[in-house]
Order: C-alpha cells, then structure tokens, then sequence
C-alpha cells in the first residue's frame, strides 16, 4: 500500500474510478445500440488530430476531441441514414484516421514517443487538470441521462416508433454518439486509444448478463469498471507491466468468467394468467 | 359514406432502383378494419412506413387525416412486428408501454402525467400488466404483441396500423388478437399487414392483396384473380371460419 504514498498513483486510482462512472453509462449505450464499432472507428479517427495537434503544437487532446468528435457526427449521420454498408465506412475512418496521426507526427518531426501513451495509455502522465476534466464529463454524462434516460431507452429500442410520436430521434442519436466522442477521449489517457472499446464496453456486455434494467446495468458496470481499473493498476505495478493492457486483461477475464457463470434465468416465465399458455413461443 | 382517413393515390416506391410498391392507390375509411394481405417482400411493410410518413414515394401523393403522413403521424398508433426486436435488449414491459407518452412531451408534464396514469389502464386491457416488470424479449410473441399495441393505444390513436400482428402468436391464440382488434375496432380504424392469408379471419371487413400492386375493391371478397394476381401463382386457399369466407365458393 506504500504506493499510495505516490501523487501520480492516486492522481491515476482517482482517474480510474472517474473513467468507470462515464464507461459505464456510454458503454450501456453503446453496447444496446451495437454501436461497438462506430465507438472503435470514433477512437481511431482520434489520433489523427492527435498527430494535428502536436504538429501545429496544441494540445494533442484537444486535436483528439475536434476529430472524435467529426468522426462521431459523420459516421452518426451515415449510419442513421443507411443501416448497411456502415461497416465500410468505419472501417476507412478508422484507417485513415490513425494514418493522419502518424503522417503529422512524423512531419513534426523531434520527440514523438511521447505519442506512444495516447495508443497503449499512460496513468503516468495523467495530471490534476485531466483529473478536473474528467469528472466534469462525468458530472455531463450524468446530468444528460438523468434528463434523457427515457428518451434514449426509446431512440435505442425502438427508433421508428420513437420517431413516430414525435421525437427527434437523430438529433438524441447524435447527442449520444457525441458524448461517447469525449468519453472516448478520456478513456483513451487511462489505456489507450487500442483498448478503448474493451474498457467501454466489457463491463456493459457482462452486467446485461445479469440485470435487465438499464439503471442497473450501468450501476452494476460502474462497479465492475472500478474493479477493473483497479485491480489493473495494482498488478501492473507490482509486475511492472504496462497499466492499461494489464486493465484490460482484468476485464477481458472477468468476461469470459462471466460467460460461465449462469446468467439472468431465461425462461421465467410468469405464473400469472395472462389468457395464455407458455408455450407460443418463435412461431415464423 | 364515413369520411376517408387514409389516401394514397398512384404512389410508387423503390429502393436503390428497386421497385417496392408501383402505382398503389387505396382509400381507408373511418371505422374500416382493412386486412392487406401478400407473399413477403411485396411492400407490406413499406405500405406502413408510406402511410407514417417514414418512407417518401418517389411519385403519388399521400394524405393522412387530411394532412401529409409526417404531420399526422402521431395520430397513428403503430404496432410493428414483434420479431424485429432484439429479444436481449434490456427494457422492462413497463418501459415499453411508457414510450407512447413521449408523445405528451411537447404538450407539458401536465398531459404527461395524465398519460402515464393511461399506461396502466392500456396494459390491463390489455392483459399485461402482470408482466410489468418482465424483459420484453423474455415473454413469448403473443405477449410481446400485446405489449406492443398497449403502446400504440397509449398514444390514443385514431388510426391503427398493424404488421403482420400474428406472426409471431401460436395458432391458439391468434384469435385473442383478432378479438381484441375487433373490439378496439368500435373505436379506432385498423389496418393491418400480413402474408398469412389464413389469418385474415372472420373478423376483417375488408381485404386488399399487395404485391408490389394493390388489389382492392373495397370489400371482403379476395377473388381469384386478386390472388393470381398477387402470389403469381395459383394459392390453394382454405377459408377457415365458414360462417364468414373470405373466398368466394368455388364453381
């Protein structure tokens, strides 16, 4: 425990617990919109303002969140029009996002390994002032679902109907995918633009398994990102292995664990008299 | 004559070149209870998504209620099909039905509130408010079906477009659906979709056939040609429900 005697180990626990709350609430949403690899393409395009950012010498961040973001409301408005073909489209933003980033920072020139923590992540370099930024999206995150909960539980579960009764259905959806633009950005500083989608969506994917309200399973996958993150740094510590590979490979684990391990009960069905019996199952 | 509640005259749909509906015209009715019946892939659904504006045809035009279909849409209740869903999407039965009252968010918290007290009254019409706080896709297609037009009577419609609302219900209970639309029937005017002619019972007053074209006379009758027509083939039709054949008798 001597390692909390470390600013930078607490500044990173601190972090950790911080990034569980806004992966928790985005990744339940991204996972029951099945939207895993728009998120994945959102983090790729990344690092081509990352590259931007250290070549005309802002901050990498914030070069991170201007493409995030683009990247959120092109593939956003792609995707809402055509369901198909959506995969093409991801596939190239994610390529060809990394490529600007490399291209740029080897045109700036000098010291880039630096980079290198925006891929695999660095709990090392993170400061107060990232600190103070994530918990200000987190305190976003909650305040948009807190007044959205509903609407988006709709526009995820039923977006035709949704529209129907009058909901402006792609404007909610590009909310979203924009929140998930920042959140992933943040993540990207604890693991690494690679890892991001895991950190986003395993903890979601395992608590579905086991609740079926929505409150819930963001609840139960906050806690489960908190453990994660966690238990990750402590190891990687003690190891001396990188942080965010070794977060990740805590949660991929618990996953497959989770795969094991028996489910929300499947077949309750009510004993209540509903007219019908139970067996009118799948019938087309 | 009751006054026209849908009209659609020579729209054609297509997608990617691909023609889903050619030149349909149909005008439904207040009080009809219309059944369109047709093979899969014969615009049913497309038909549906023309009437709630969701769909542009290319040409014809489209009144809803005397307005275009995106303005008078929420005054339709929609009931899609029940196998479209994702049967592991977390959302309790509850939660669904709530949806119909995002209609009242523009009308204030005041008619809001008043339809999430109509929630209940749906769901036991319904017969599931027991199933309350059940996930939807763990209750069998009969229940999801009935869960899924609580929601559309949430809404209090005066329109009710339903696809292919028993596809997806054991045979035994298709009949309660058709019961229940019967009695919703004295109040709403229903259309339905389906490519089950068998399930176009006793309980529809008028039938259309729709391949791509829409047959329709205004009345119960299929007649062979419609059906020649429609299917391309000829569909050896047992009419269940003697009392009230949907096929004229043969010879």
């Amino acid at each position: 425990m001597e390692l909390l005697h470390f600013e930078f180990f607490r500044n990173a626990l601190i972090a950790g617990l911080f990034v569980s709350v806004a992966c928790a609430i985005i990744g339940t949403y991204v996972v029951i919109n099945r939207i895993v690899f728009i998120t994945g393409g959102i983090a790729h395009a990344a690092y081509g303002g990352i590259g931007l950012g250290v070549f005309f010498g802002l901050n990498p961040v914030l070069g991170a969140v201007v493409f995030s973001l683009a990247a959120a409301f092109g593939m956003g408005t792609v995707s809402y029009k055509t369901k198909q073909r959506i995969d093409t489209l991801i596939g190239v933003m994610w390529a060809v996002g990394m490529a600007i980033g490399i291209v740029f920072a080897d045109l700036a020139g000098g010291y880039t390994a630096g980079l290198m923590s925006y891929l695999f992540g660095s709990i090392l370099t993170i400061s107060k002032t990232d600190l103070l930024l994530m918990a200000g999206l987190d305190i976003l995150v909650l305040i948009t679902t807190g007044l959205f909960y509903q609407r988006w539980l709709s526009i995820s579960f039923d977006p035709e109907f949704s529209e129907i009764v009058g909901l402006p259905v792609k404007r909610y959806y590009l909310l979203l995918l924009g929140l998930t633009a920042l959140t992933v950005v943040m993540v990207m500083r604890m693991v690494g633009i690679i890892m991001v989608i895991a950190l986003l969506t395993i903890p979601p994917a395992i608590a579905n398994r086991y609740f079926t309200s929505l409150k819930k399973i963001m609840a139960f996958a906050c806690l489960l990102g908190a453990l994660f993150t966690v238990t990750g740094m402590f190891i990687s510590f003690y190891l001396d292995l990188t942080s965010g590979a070794m977060i990740i490979l805590v949660a991929g684990i618990a996953y497959f664990i989770s795969l094991g391990i028996n489910p929300k009960p499947r077949s309750s069905r009510s004993m209540v008299n509903t007219g019908e019996g139970g067996k009118d199952g799948i019938a087309s | 004559m009751s006054k026209p509640v849908i009209r659609l005259s020579n729209v054609t749909v297509r997608y990617d070149g691909h023609p889903a509906l050619e030149g349909v015209s149909l005008t439904v009715y207040a009080g009809d209870f219309l059944g369109i019946i047709g093979p899969n892939g014969g615009g049913k659904t497309t038909l549906l998504k023309v009437i709630l504006g969701l769909v542009v045809p290319v040409t014809g035009r489209v009144e809803v209620l005397g307005m275009a279909p995106a303005q008078a849409r929420h005054r339709i209740g929609y009931v899609p099909q029940v196998m479209d869903f994702d049967p592991d999407f977390p959302i309790q039965v509850a939660d669904v039905v709530r949806m119909g009252c995002l209609k009242y968010l523009r009308f204030g918290n005041e008619s809001r509130r008043q339809c999430l007290e109509n929630v209940e009254e749906a769901m036991r019409r319904m017969g599931v408010w027991e199933l309350r706080e059940r996930q939807m896709g763990r209750l069998s297609g009969g229940e999801r079906q009935r869960v899924l037009i609580a929601r559309a009577l949430v809404t209090e419609p005066e329109i009710l477009l339903l696809d292919e609302p028993t596809a997806s219900v054991d045979s035994r209970f298709q009949v309660t659906i058709y019961q229940i639309l019967s009695r919703l029937n004295e109040t709403l005017t229903i259309c339905l979709v389906s490519h089950d002619i068998g399930v176009i019972s006793s309980y529809v007053k008028k039938v259309a056939c729709l391949n791509q074209h829409l047959f329709y006379h205004g009345e119960k009758e299929i007649t062979e040609e419609m059906l020649m027509k429609t299917y391309r083939c000829p569909v050896d039709l047992i009419a269940h429900g003697v009392p009230h054949r949907v096929l004229k008798r043969h010879g």
